[in-house]
């Protein structure tokens, strides 16, 4: 059974894209959301953790899991792009599509082809840590 | 500071109320059309539209024709699954993964905005296609 609350999934996106961020870029959880700031301004906020939440969630936990990951990524993604005007991440081209897969206990997520990622970020062990 | 409050806690009573109402409705797909390129829902204000595309992703966004600030809250659902939502002062737009599409159901958009005047605007009920 999988158990994560949009909390803890909105802090551990948050803190793996933070680190990735553009420079002026931070990246925040604000409760069940992530924030995108430039500057230090709220640029959007992507409410997708909190799909967690829903009924449907608990019908298909996994998928409801790889689908709140994958809209905060292309949520935070577009934010970034719009406020710098640059495909993000990655240089030049088209924006590489975010995606994710939960698989036992673990969250992988990474954007462009999942053999050959513009960027992987860190897994999320669902066990606890974050 | 008040007044923002005011405002938000109204659009939050719209969108509790318009997903409830969505959710008796997501049974009634067969007057949808498919999804297709190049779909737009326009109302007097302003309109939300969404395509396709080959790959089989689907981009979305919505615009005001009046004013694009203020506050804008946006959610996308298959079926009843909710497959995103954002909230963010400047007209949204964003993608659905094939991933997240359900062949024969019903892709819907709910876009909420206050602009700068206080101004609300809802987009139309019928902003939904079939997924092939």
């Amino acid at each position: 059974m999988l158990r994560v609350s949009s909390h803890d999934l909105a802090e551990a996106l948050a803190r793996r894209l933070d680190e990735v961020a553009p420079a002026r870029i931070t990246v925040r959880a604000q409760g069940p959301d992530v924030a995108v700031l430039h500057d230090g301004q709220v640029v959007g906020i992507s409410g997708a953790p909190a799909i967690l939440e829903t009924v449907e969630a608990l019908r298909e936990p996994g998928e409801n899991l790889e689908t709140a990951v994958r809209a905060t990524l292309s949520g935070v993604q577009d934010y970034i792009a719009d406020v710098t005007t640059e495909p993000w991440p990655g240089v030049g081209g088209q924006q590489p599509n975010p995606d994710a897969r939960v698989r036992d206990e673990t969250v992988s997520m990474w954007f462009g082809a999942e053999d050959a990622p513009v960027l992987r970020l860190p897994p999320i062990d669902l066990r606890g840590a974050r | 500071m008040r007044r923002v409050a005011l405002r938000v806690g109204t659009v939050v009573v719209a969108v509790v109320l318009s997903l409830i109402s969505t959710a008796l409705a997501a049974g009634a797909a067969s007057a949808t059309e498919p999804c297709r390129l190049n779909m737009v829902w326009a109302g007097r204000v302003g309109e939300v539209n969404a395509s396709l595309a080959p790959n089989g992703f689907v981009q979305w966004g919505a615009r005001s024709y009046v004013d694009g600030g203020g506050l804008w809250l946006a959610f996308v659902l298959v079926g009843r699954r909710t497959v995103d939502r954002k909230e963010q002062g400047y007209p949204p737009h964003g993608s659905v993964s094939p991933k997240d599409l359900r062949s024969g159901q019903v892709l819907r958009f709910l876009v909420y905005h206050v602009d700068t005047n206080g101004n609300k605007s809802v987009s139309r009920p019928d902003a939904s296609c079939l997924i092939p």
